[in-house]
């Protein structure tokens, strides 16, 4: 697994299964950019409902091979290629502190 | 009915009608939330009377371009905001009051939207619990690209309506939507050629009738039914 945080995201990378999330160190993000592939696991339980359901983020699923299922724990579903353009367009002229209150609105 | 300088409340054949006429395309200062929130009052008085079919909320060419921002600036520096509790100001709870009782009135409460929907103007008509769009229109919460939120209901109500990640998308850029996407995104319900909102506001009202006693919590299932009959898909 490979974490990469910036000023509003984290990203990860490379998880084999799903659930390594719920342990991951993720930072104080606003957005967590999950990039998911046909052979990450998911296996839905209640520690990984919990953490997308109590998450003081929002989620984003960037992949183009997951299952409805998966998709639908997430907040955000975009393709692929293009998640860190849109990222950048999300949050382009925010400061960290407005981006913060209104993820933590939503 | 009550007149207000700007904002007209009438009733006729059991239908309330909001017609905001305010300067500057209904520009939200202080003196049109007082105005406006003193017309609620009304139709609080009112439809706990009984009797009502149906409330409408329309503007001129322009439904509202939302607030002042310079005013509203002013006015939340004033504001006693308790960040250490996160006590909202008094007067900002009764503020949004007077916007989300809206969703509760036992009738259905139908913005016709016109021009552009922005800000605050849009907040009035995202506590509607329904929108007929007239094509032309430009739909936003700009909120953010001035430093401040959408205090009024307005983000919860887009995400009831929109969905999570369009209701993000739409409060974290700020951006202009056209009356084609806010259909489609629904946070349109009904999209009509110009000078077709009011008419088709009317229809709406007189289907929901049909279908028995109006259940606010149930509004969604009457929207479905009346698109699913009249709407071209």
């Amino acid at each position: 697994m490979m974490i990469e945080q910036t000023e509003f995201t984290t990203e990860v990378r490379g998880l084999t299964n799903l659930s390594e999330l719920v342990t991951a160190q993720l930072g104080d993000p606003c957005l967590v950019i999950v990039y998911g592939d046909a052979s990450m696991e998911i296996e839905l339980n209640d520690a990984l409902s919990a953490f997308f359901e109590n998450a003081p983020f929002l989620t984003a699923l960037a992949s183009d091979h997951l299952t409805d299922a998966a998709r639908a724990l997430f907040d955000i579903v975009i393709p692929s290629e293009g998640a860190a353009d849109y990222a950048a367009a999300l949050f382009k002229d925010q400061s960290r502190k407005q981006a913060k209150e209104i993820t933590s609105c939503s | 009915m009550a007149e207000n300088a700007n904002i007209l409340l009438t009733e006729e054949n059991g239908i309330l009608t909001v017609k905001m006429g305010a300067p500057k395309n209904n520009l939200m200062t202080s003196a049109f939330h007082v105005e406006f929130e003193e017309v609620m009052d009304q139709v609080m008085a009112r439809a706990e009377k009984g009797g009502i079919r149906g409330m409408i909320i329309c503007g001129g060419r322009h439904f509202s371009v939302g607030a002042d921002v310079a005013a509203l600036t002013e006015r939340l520096g004033q504001c006693d905001y308790d960040e250490a509790t996160g006590d909202l100001p008094e007067d900002h709870k009764a503020e949004k009051r007077h916007f989300t009782f809206l969703r509760e009135l036992p009738f259905p409460v139908v913005a016709a939207v016109t021009g552009f929907c922005i800000g605050s103007g849009s907040e009035i008509a995202l506590n509607c619990h329904y929108r007929v769009v007239e094509k032309g229109a430009r739909i936003g919460q700009p909120e953010s690209t001035f430093g401040i939120l959408p205090g009024l209901g307005g983000i919860a109500r887009t995400i009831e309506l929109c969905g999570m990640q369009t209701a993000y998308e739409l409060v974290m850029t700020g951006k202009l939507i056209s009356s084609e996407e806010a259909c489609e995104y629904g946070w349109g319900d009904v999209l009509t050629d110009k000078k077709q909102g009011l008419p088709t506001a009317y229809a709406l009202i007189d289907f929901i009738e049909k279908q028995g006693i109006f259940d606010p919590a149930k509004y969604r299932s009457y929207i479905a039914d009346y698109t699913t009959r009249y709407c071209k898909s």
